[in-house]
């Protein structure tokens, strides 16, 4: 029987002014199998964003062997979406998450590290310029965002949250880019760690987990060897598992010694990663994950980067 | 007399600096007393065996190696063990993997690499380097 391995991908990426350049698909609650729901050709007419608008448990997927071509798609034309206000941010986020994912994604699988830092540094300037705009609520964000276990789902998922941190910290444009570049270079390390331990279902052995201990090490490595990147950008790739107490890893630093975006990193990280699913678990709440994570104010996390974060969240809560 | 020039230096130049190293009382316990072959664990992939010392030595950065801003060099250390490829030292502050530096002591001096640092405490760094380049000072013929 046929059999389509379909892709998901956000509702919001749909757009009124071009194709998608890829047959879009949905899958009604309840059915197994999905129905076209947009074809390759079609621009998107306002009935269909409406349904888009409305409807909140909407999923879209599009199928592998399009993915380049829709890929492809949204970046040929995200320069022309950015600019157009009429827009919606949370559109132009969505769309952006895309890039983004696709971009780290591959850039990721060819293992070059002069790459991934360029493609980083070129997505980070994009990425801050929707944190600055205040319209773009972290409730927004989260929503739009994937929430699977990939590395370079999870880099630009920690990317994404903290640019909105550092401006709500209120860094400067420049310091947030920086920032952001980190957040998408934080786990390079972990392009050298076998994927069969990296997406073990199970526990790890002592053994594993020293290998998985190691990524923050070798993703500095392999940015002190780039003269193209930051000092912030090494200590958040270096640093963000080190914990105020001293208890982390791989130095064991304490407060003192970790640097403010390596702060900002970790609390950015440790949520994505306990509300994304993964192999071993599913995700948890949002309200779940920062009563957890206020449990180890500063012990593991910094108060007024997690504050800050925390507040962001909240009012998504709320509504 | 090459050897003895080279020893009066290093003894003038350790005297102008500080040691700034803070070792609980544990650790400079087993600095007095360790000695031999240095314990290892099954999951170390070293590859040549470590040998126990204690002598103090000078660090400081190649031209080529990176540096962060909060780092001194020079920084007097303690070299703690020896191995065919590495050498393990006490530093107060933190050295990052990569760093490139020149290792002075007493009878040799030493071009290397930063593998690791881990913290023992406040002012006490575990430091790995791995050897580049080894020069022993040179003996009269």
């Amino acid at each position: 029987m046929f059999q389509l391995t379909l892709i998901p991908i956000s509702p919001l990426t749909l757009s009124s002014l071009f194709p998608d350049g890829a047959d879009v698909y949905s899958r009604p609650k309840g059915e197994q199998l999905p129905i076209l729901f947009l074809a390759a050709n079609q621009i998107a007419c306002d009935d269909a964003l409406s349904v888009v608008t409305k409807a909140e448990d909407l999923k879209l997927f599009i199928c592998k062997e399009q993915s380049a071509t829709f890929q492809q798609h949204l970046r040929d034309h995200f320069d022309v979406w950015f600019a157009d206000e009429s827009i919606p941010i949370q559109n132009k986020a969505a769309m952006l998450s895309e890039v983004v994912r696709n971009a780290l994604s591959e850039e990721f699988t060819r293992n070059d590290t002069v790459n991934i830092v360029t493609a980083s540094k070129q997505l980070s300037v994009q990425v801050t310029k929707l944190a600055t705009d205040k319209s773009l609520t972290g409730a927004d964000l989260c929503q739009i965002l994937h929430h699977d276990y990939g590395t370079f789902t999870h880099s630009g998922n920690v990317a994404f949250y903290c640019s909105l941190i550092a401006t709500e910290m209120g860094f400067l444009s420049e310091d947030v880019e920086d920032i952001v570049t980190g957040g998408l270079l934080h786990d390079l390390g972990k392009l050298d760690i076998d994927e069969r331990i990296l997406n073990k279902p199970g526990k790890l052995d002592d053994f594993e987990f020293r290998i998985i201990r190691e990524h923050p090490l070798s993703g500095f490595r392999r940015l002190s060897k780039s003269n193209e990147t930051t000092r912030v950008q090494r200590l958040m790739t270096y640093q963000h598992h080190e914990r105020l107490d001293g208890k982390g890893y791989p130095v064991g630093i304490g407060s003192d010694e970790i640097d403010i975006a390596s702060r900002i990193c970790t609390v950015a990280d440790v949520f994505e990663a306990m509300t994304s699913n993964r192999s071993y678990r599913n995700a948890l709440s949002y309200k779940q994950t920062l009563e957890i994570m206020s449990e180890n104010l500063g012990t593991a996390f910094d108060k007024e980067v997690f504050k800050c974060w925390s507040s962001i969240i909240n009012n998504r809560l709320s509504k | 007399m090459l050897v003895k020039h080279n020893q009066q230096s290093f003894e003038q130049i350790i005297e102008l600096l500080t040691m700034r190293i803070r070792l609980t009382e544990s650790l400079a316990e087993s600095l007095r007393n360790e000695r031999g072959a240095a314990h290892t664990n099954p999951f170390e992939l070293r590859s040549a065996s470590r040998f126990k010392c204690f002598g103090e030595g000078i660090v400081t950065f190649t031209p080529e190696s990176f540096q962060m801003p909060e780092q001194e060099s020079p920084s007097l250390v303690i070299v703690r063990d020896l191995s065919r490829k590495g050498i393990g030292i006490l530093s107060h502050q933190q050295w990052y993997p990569e760093q490139e530096v020149q290792l002075q002591m007493e009878h040799a001096t030493v071009f290397a690499r930063i593998a690791r640092a881990r913290r023992l405490a406040p002012f006490c760094y575990e430091v790995g380097l791995i050897i580049v380049k080894y020069q022993p000072v040179a003996t009269p013929s």
